[in-house]
């Protein structure tokens, strides 16, 4: 098992920077999650790792070893590609026993093959299929193939490129769930990319969050929910995402206790923020807004059943924004206006030039 | 009542299948008819002489005569020297073609512009390749026309050349549903280039080589035009492929011979194409 990491690490295809000076640590058997909208260059930060790609600027090793100029084939890493990339001419036993036999390094002799291979695959829970080819099996089935494929060989690192975006919504859920035993299990380093939060927050030791080839924040869930490292990540984290609004701190002593204004109304501040500015972005997670208050006003525009909760769409200003609301609480009506109070301790500050985390 | 519908559906049946029925009649079955019995009947060698009936046997004396023997071994290796050449020769374009090699839009459009060029139009510019004052490649001893070793060598080459626009186009267009993450997953499995062509991308194109292999087997067994252009079947008729041969027979007293040398041919294309059922069942399935 191995840590990865990129050591200011650049790619550029052409005019595209893919990634752009990226400098990340990936502890050694760490689950992290490379997470980050379509486009902005998880996939060949991967793909840099697995040595599909070249690294333009930058070192990246794995383990101790640096391995820009390393082919490969000898980088002792898997990789479960998207589409699952399995060979349709053959059977799932001869895909899953491929690295075994395909590797330049010492290959294990055809008995050993076969015990690794039916190791893999009762861990995946695919010995009964063994024999049929890739074409006759179910989309999940197919996924866990991808996966026995990749533990079979036993790596430093797996490495998995959105392997639950093709798996429809209640075995995505439950394959999260397997692969984080199956991490457990292994006790290895994997490297997971995807676009969808939940995933990231859900299974991630730590989160790297990336856009534009950059690096915004990287640290455990918890952590990046709760001190959002700027405006892109406390937009992108949470679901629905926190609410924002431009305002001004108040610091004169003759207004009163210290406070935000905003077109909607005042927030007051606990503490003084660290900061001289005058300007801010205020940000409010849902759960942090309370019906009834009478810090902020704004008009209900919808009212969203959830069952065990509810979204109440407010317009605060030219913003929508969403207060989550208890289901034994009574809902507002459409339509209506209502005061909002905030709890001041959970409140985020940005600075709207930098982007950056006040306080 | 109900009678009376069913022989009215059965009339229409008829009469839209007629002409089907018709153009089959006329250009397959009318033929083949008449070619069993020129093969059983010897025709007199004056005109409107009347025929004798020769039977099986003569058409048996035909086919394992030395002409028929001869003429097939010909065709046979005219076979071995354009179907495995051609389909590797394109493979090979198409492989560079499809990893977009430097200058390879010259190479496509070369390559490609032999499907839309006739036999005859090749056949004359390999003629002028290999012209003793002024061909390219006179000085080339195994395409030498003069010398029954490497006359058909040479017809051959001529014939790879022409299918080769078939091949690549076939070949780049099977290419192209190889999954590139197929490719890298094998790469990072372990196998190298070599291993990765034969083990991945061989049987992912399969049936398209399946196809083009009898294809070209097909096309070996037609072609006239190039060997009556390039070598008209010498020297010594070291060039007369199966086809050729019995166009050549066309006298009267020849048509017995004709007709069953093309029985033969007919007996042979058939084999092929009974192993070509063979294997296409065989060929896996790649389905999703
Ligand atoms: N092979 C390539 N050639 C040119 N541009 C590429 C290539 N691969 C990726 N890019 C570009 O790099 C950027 C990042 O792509 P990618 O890593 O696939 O993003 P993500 O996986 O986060 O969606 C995109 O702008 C994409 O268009
Ligand atoms: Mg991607």
């Amino acid at each position: 098992m191995s840590s990865v990491s990129f050591d200011h690490v650049t790619k550029r295809f052409g005019d595209t920077t893919a990634v752009d000076d990226l400098t990340l640590e990936v502890a050694d058997r760490e689950f992290m999650v490379l997470l980050g909208p379509s486009g902005c260059g998880k996939t060949t930060a991967l793909r840099m790792i697995a040595g599909l790609e070249s690294v333009t600027e930058g070192e990246l090793r794995i383990g101790e070893r640096r391995v820009n100029d390393v082919d490969a084939r000898d980088r002792d890493i898997s990789m479960v590609f998207q589409s699952y990339a399995l060979y349709p001419h053959m059977t799932v036993r001869k895909n899953i026993e491929s690295p075994l036999v395909a590797t330049r390094h010492a290959r294990p002799a055809a008995a050993e093959r076969a015990a690794r291979v039916r190791e893999a695959a009762d861990v995946l829970d695919l010995a009964p299929y063994l024999d049929r080819k890739p074409g006759e099996l179910s989309g999940g089935q197919r996924q866990r193939v991808a996966l026995a494929r990749a533990i079979v060989r036993r790596p430093q690192v797996f490495l998995m490129d959105e392997p639950l975006s093709n798996l429809d919504a209640k075995l995505r859920t439950q394959t999260r769930l397997e692969l984080v035993e199956l991490w457990r299990r292994l006790e290895a380093t994997f490297i997971y990319v995807t676009h969808d939060q939940v995933e990231a927050m859900t299974m991630a030791s730590r989160i790297a969050v990336i856009a534009d080839g950059r690096l915004q924040q990287v640290g455990p869930p918890q952590a990046v929910y709760d001190r959002p490292a700027n405006l892109f990540v406390a937009g992108f984290i949470g679901s629905p995402p926190m609410n924002m609004i431009a305002g001004e701190v108040d610091r004169s002593p003759l207004a009163g206790p210290l406070r935000v204004r905003t077109a909607i109304g005042n927030i007051p501040l606990p503490t003084p923020p660290t900061t001289n500015l005058h300007s801010v972005v205020a940000g409010i997670r849902p759960e942090h807004l309370r019906l009834g208050g009478s810090d902020l006003s704004v008009e209900v525009l919808n009212v969203e059943q959830l069952g065990h909760e509810r979204h109440v769409i407010c317009r605060a200003g030219d913003a929508r924004w969403v207060v989550r609301q208890a289901a034994h609480e009574p809902a507002p009506a459409v339509g209506e206006r209502v005061g909002l109070g905030v709890d001041g301790a959970s409140l985020h500050l940005f600075d709207p030039t930098s982007t950056e985390r006040i306080a | 009542m109900g009678k009376r519908r069913n022989v009215r559906q059965w009339a229409l049946a008829y009469a839209l299948l007629l002409p089907s029925l018709v153009v089959f009649a006329v250009f397959a079955y009318l033929p083949l008819y008449r070619l069993v019995h020129f093969s059983l009947y010897q025709q007199s060698s004056r005109l409107g002489g009347g025929e004798r009936y020769v039977g099986f046997g003569a058409v048996w004396d035909v086919l394992s005569g030395e002409r028929f023997l001869q003429g097939t071994w010909i065709t046979i290796k005219f076979l071995i020297f354009t179907v495995p050449a051609g389909i590797a020769l394109g493979v090979l374009l198409a492989m560079a073609a499809h990893r977009r090699l430097k200058g390879i839009k010259i190479f496509q459009t070369i390559f490609s512009s032999t499907v839309a060029s006739s036999v005859a139009v090749s056949s004359v510019v390999f003629l002028t390749l290999v012209n003793e004052q002024i061909g390219l490649l006179r000085n080339v001893s195994w395409l030498s026309l003069k010398s029954p070793n490497s006359a058909l060598f040479a017809a051959a080459l001529s014939s790879v050349w022409q299918n080769l626009g078939l091949t690549f186009v076939i070949v780049l267009a099977a290419l192209q549903t190889v999954p590139e993450e197929l490719l890298e997953a094998a790469h990072l499995d372990g196998y190298g280039a070599v291993r990765r062509f034969f083990r991945v991308v061989v049987p992912l194109i399969s049936p398209a080589l399946f196809f083009l292999a009898i294809v070209l087997v097909v096309y070996g067994f037609q072609a006239y035009a190039q060997i009556e252009l390039i070598t008209g079947g010498g020297p010594l008729r070291s060039t007369e492929t199966l086809l050729y041969r019995i166009t050549k027979l066309q006298k009267n007293t020849d048509l017995q011979v004709g007709a069953s040398m093309s029985l033969g041919l007919f007996g042979l294309t058939f084999l092929v194409a009974l192993v070509q059922f063979r294997l296409l069942e065989r060929r896996v399935t790649y389905g999703n």
